[in-house]
């Protein structure tokens, strides 16, 4: 992981194995609502599982779901490097 | 093409703008009306399917069901109406079977909402059952997937849930029936006392104030609305859903109020620094976690260990590919390791047993030949030489059904997701594409769930290339007859032929003739591992088995009838070449000339494979055996002998057929067909072997995989993207097919299979 303005990572610069906090969501309304309502808004831990065969998507478990994103989308994003998840 | 459009989610659902209620009939048995409404893959449709006693598709992946279904719960004090939605992950819609759902919640008034949430995944559900309450309508809340939340250590104080949702709560079991009849009782009862609304969240200050002053805008135009719904839709609006007026009001009020509407939002969102939307979202999960505060407690610290240590194997970066395409090689290879012993069985059985009990009958009746001609050549031949593909069918039903009732379904859209992305579509697409294996029809539909018409509509037009189980039989006969030593192979190829083709043309379509537009965002829910439920997957094979014996029983039947009329007209005519059939097959035939196949029956069985694939078998057992049956074996009653030998072979045979196809199952045995003496269907084989090329065979098959399913399809597409889409389709599946059953011949005969 590069070092990037105050520690903050998009989330698809996440290697597997990793947690990380959601700072902030971007992208248009429509979709940034509906992250939110799967649990990809600020302040929940998201834990990097892993990536699917040929590099994309990416599988990830926020709040006990696994969801699958595309670095596209989770690049949109942003998050902080955490050791240990905020929330169960 | 419908290109009216739903703001801002890029949903284009040409049955939204008017809500149609197919179930309005019923609705006067019924004394009230409910609607399951919950996430994606929750268990409506489980709950439905008890409380109701129907059929409906039920697998363990998100978005199975994609339209609704309403069927009748009989209860004191009166019926209730239960209506099956499409599964929400909030009610702002981003695909068309979600924007169905919200549009059902908003105009049609149902007496109650039965909220089922996945108790295992509440941090998730309650964002929905939030919006739900907010409504304005009285809300029950089932607690499915209680036996997962148990067995994961999640603990929920059911009580304190109710009072804190305003809302009876009750958990279930909805596929192992625990809980199931207390739903069943509290359910009407509940109803029949008149309950009242659910307890809508209170949200912050600011956003109460923001809500009334929306609600003082709209109330004076909806005078007949209770209060608590005129809120529930002010903060609708507020979030920004000014759609829902072009729904509820005429065009120049709705425009009217939505321009008032998006000047207020403006104010809020510079006095706020944020869109209300997300506000509003905030303050649900605000709420969410309050009542998650209150009311659960989760004492296992790491949880689904089981989904965890399946993943690391199954979606794994080098595994997970060659995994996917292992299961299907597997599937095929036993689905069609053990049709084969039972296609001569049943064959027997038919041309045995059945076929002589009804020349008994008929003659006991003194019938004359035409008529035991018809019963026997045409209807008999017909039904026979499907049902004898009976086991495989179920076979490969059962497989399916197992996927994707274990969760494995929707990682195939995950590790698919790549492939699909290079031909410019969404691992999604994948699923319909897989469902396309059982039937065409249904997978149509199931496209509904892609959030972008263009993907929706690529996908449908793509589907009829995967070759579903009613092509099959085709594909068995043939390799029966000209690849005895490699039929698993042909067939395996056929079905990769097939999704090749899906795949490219999916590219072509994408580059040429459907505009590229932007990409929509992948967002995909890998559901947790079930153990597969034998009742469910029973009552799945079941649907699909009963779905294929009635079209054997009625478009067979129908079309052999008419087939054999077609036949044998002018009346009397002596050689089928000459009939009319015959006379329109020929005339059809030279265009198949170059591909190899250029004969008149060959056209025919084509022809008549235009109202479904099935039919191409059938068809050409009628044309052969009619030709091998001499009219004097339809005057003679069977002689004792043949009794004895047709009686002999219903046990023996069948347990011949018992032993090789388990031998073949476990293994023991390579899958070399043995056409021996109990299979009549050598006869058709034969037929086959001395008309045919294997070039021109392999063409023919390479023809029926790609050319038009069935008309029910061609109606699917008509039905979701219109006549010009559907005409579009029918033609170039027919180009498709006629192109690449050349190149497939030519090849054949270059590969010196002449
Ligand atoms: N363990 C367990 N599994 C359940 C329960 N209820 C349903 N299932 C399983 O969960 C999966 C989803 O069930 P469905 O009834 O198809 O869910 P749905 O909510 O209708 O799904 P969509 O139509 O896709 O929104 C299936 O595999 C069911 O067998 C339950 O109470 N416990
Ligand atoms: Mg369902």
């Amino acid at each position: 992981m590069k070092g990037h303005n105050n520690g903050e990572f998009s989330l698809d610069e996440m290697p597997p194995g990793t947690w990380a906090e959601v700072v902030r969501v971007d992208g248009p309304l429509y979709w940034r609502r509906r992250l939110y309502a799967l649990g990809f808004r600020p302040g929940v831990s998201v834990y990097v599982e892993q990536t699917a065969p040929l590099g994309d998507p990416v599988q990830y478990r926020v709040l006990d779901t696994w969801f699958a994103l595309r670095r596209q989308e989770a690049r949109r994003i942003r998050v902080r490097h955490v050791s240990r998840p905020s929330n169960p | 093409m419908n290109t009216r459009r739903h703001a801002p989610s890029e949903v284009t659902c040409p049955r939204c703008s008017s809500v149609e209620v197919p179930w309005e009939t019923v609705t006067q048995q019924a004394a009230y009306t409910v609607a399951l409404v919950g996430p994606p893959n929750v268990g409506k449709t489980s709950l439905f399917n008890y409380l109701t006693g129907q059929f409906q598709h039920v697998g363990n992946w998100p978005g199975k069901t994609v339209t609704y279904h309403a069927g009748l719960l009989p209860a004191e004090p009166g019926p209730v109406l239960v209506v099956d939605l499409p599964g929400l992950y909030s009610l702002v819609p981003l695909s068309a079977e979600e924007e169905l759902a919200r549009e059902l919640l908003y105009l049609y008034p149902f007496d109650a909402l039965v909220n089922v949430v996945d108790a295992s995944h509440l941090p998730r559900s309650l964002y929905l059952t939030a919006e739900l309450l907010e409504l304005g309508r009285p809300v029950l809340v089932a607690l499915n997937m209680w036996d997962v939340a148990r067995r994961e250590g999640i603990q929920i104080d059911v009580e304190r849930m109710a009072v804190l949702l305003g809302a009876p709560v009750i958990p279930t079991v909805a596929r192992s029936e625990e809980g199931m009849k207390v739903l069943q009782e509290h359910l009407p009862r509940w109803l029949g006392e008149g309950p009242a609304p659910g307890r809508a969240p209170r949200y912050p200050e600011r956003i109460q104030e923001a809500r009334e002053r929306l609600q003082a805008l709209i109330e004076p135009y909806l005078p007949e609305w209770p209060e608590a719904q005129v809120q529930g839709l002010a903060l609708k609006l507020l979030e920004g859903q000014t759609d829902l007026l072009g729904k509820l009001f005429e065009p120049e009020t709705a425009a009217a109020l939505k321009a008032r509407v998006e000047a207020l939002r403006e104010v809020y969102r510079r006095t706020w620094k944020e869109d209300p939307a997300l506000a509003v979202a905030d303050a649900r999960f605000g709420w969410v976690e309050g009542v998650l505060r209150a009311s659960v407690r989760t004492t296992a610290p790491t949880r689904f260990t089981l989904t965890r240590r399946l993943d690391a194997v199954v979606t794994h970066r080098w595994l997970g590919l060659p995994l996917f395409f292992l299961v299907m090689w597997l599937v095929f290879h036993l689905v069609v390791n053990v049709t084969e012993p039972f296609i001569g069985w049943v064959e027997g059985v038919f041309q045995g047993v059945v076929r002589y009990a009804l020349l008994e009958v008929l003659a006991g009746l003194r019938a004359p030949l035409w008529l035991r001609s018809l019963v026997v050549d045409g209807v008999l031949a017909g039904v026979g030489s499907m049902l004898s593909f009976l086991p495989g069918l179920t076979l490969l039903y059962l497989f399916l059904a197992w996927l994707e009732d274990s969760g494995y379904m929707a990682r195939v859209a995950f590790v698919m997701d790549r492939m699909m992305q290079a031909v410019g579509l969404h691992g999604k697409a994948f699923l319909p594409l897989m469902l396309g294996l059982g039937c065409n029809v249904p997978a149509v539909y199931a496209t509904r769930t892609l959030e972008r018409w263009q993907d929706r509509l690529t996908t449908a037009l793509v589907i009829p290339f995967v070759s579903c189980s009613a092509r099959l039989p085709v594909y068995l006969v043939f390799a029966l007859a000209f690849f005895p030593k490699n039929t698993a192979t042909v067939v395996w190829g056929m079905y990769l032929l097939g999704f090749v083709v899906a795949l490219a043309s999916a590219w072509v379509l994408r580059r040429r003739v459907l505009p590229q537009g932007q990409e929509a965002p992948f967002l995909l829910e890998l559901p947790p591992y079930h153990w597969p439920n034998w009742t469910v997957i029973g009552r799945q094979v079941k649907r699909q088995v009963s779905a294929f014996v009635t079209q054997a029983g009625t478009v067979i039947v129908g079309v052999a009838v008419v087939l054999w009329f077609l036949m044998n007209l002018p009346w009397g005519v002596e050689d089928p070449r000459a009939s009319w059939f015959g006379r329109v097959s020929a005339a059809v035939a030279p265009a198949l000339q170059p591909l190899g196949f250029g004969r008149w029956d060959a056209a025919g069985a084509l022809l008549s494979g235009f109202i479904a694939k099935e039919v191409v078998v059938s068809t050409m057992g009628q044309i052969y055996l009619g030709e091998m049956q001499p009219t004097a074996a339809l005057l003679a009653r069977p002689t004792g002998e043949e009794w004895q030998a047709a009686l002999d072979h219903l046990g023996p045979g069948l347990l011949r057929a018992l032993r090789e196809a388990f031998a073949r199952l476990m293994g023991w045995k390579a899958g070399v067909f043995q056409v021996g003496e109990d299979a009549v269907n050598a006869h058709l084989l034969a037929a086959l072997q001395s008309r045919y090329s294997p070039a021109a065979a392999l063409a023919f098959l390479v023809f029926v995989l790609l050319y038009v399913p069935c008309m029910a399809t061609v109606a699917a597409l008509q039905q979701e993207f219109g006549a010009r889409w559907a005409a579009f389709s029918l033609i170039y599946q027919i180009t498709v097919a006629w192109v690449l059953a050349w190149a497939a011949y030519h090849l054949a005969l270059a590969l010196g299979l002449g």
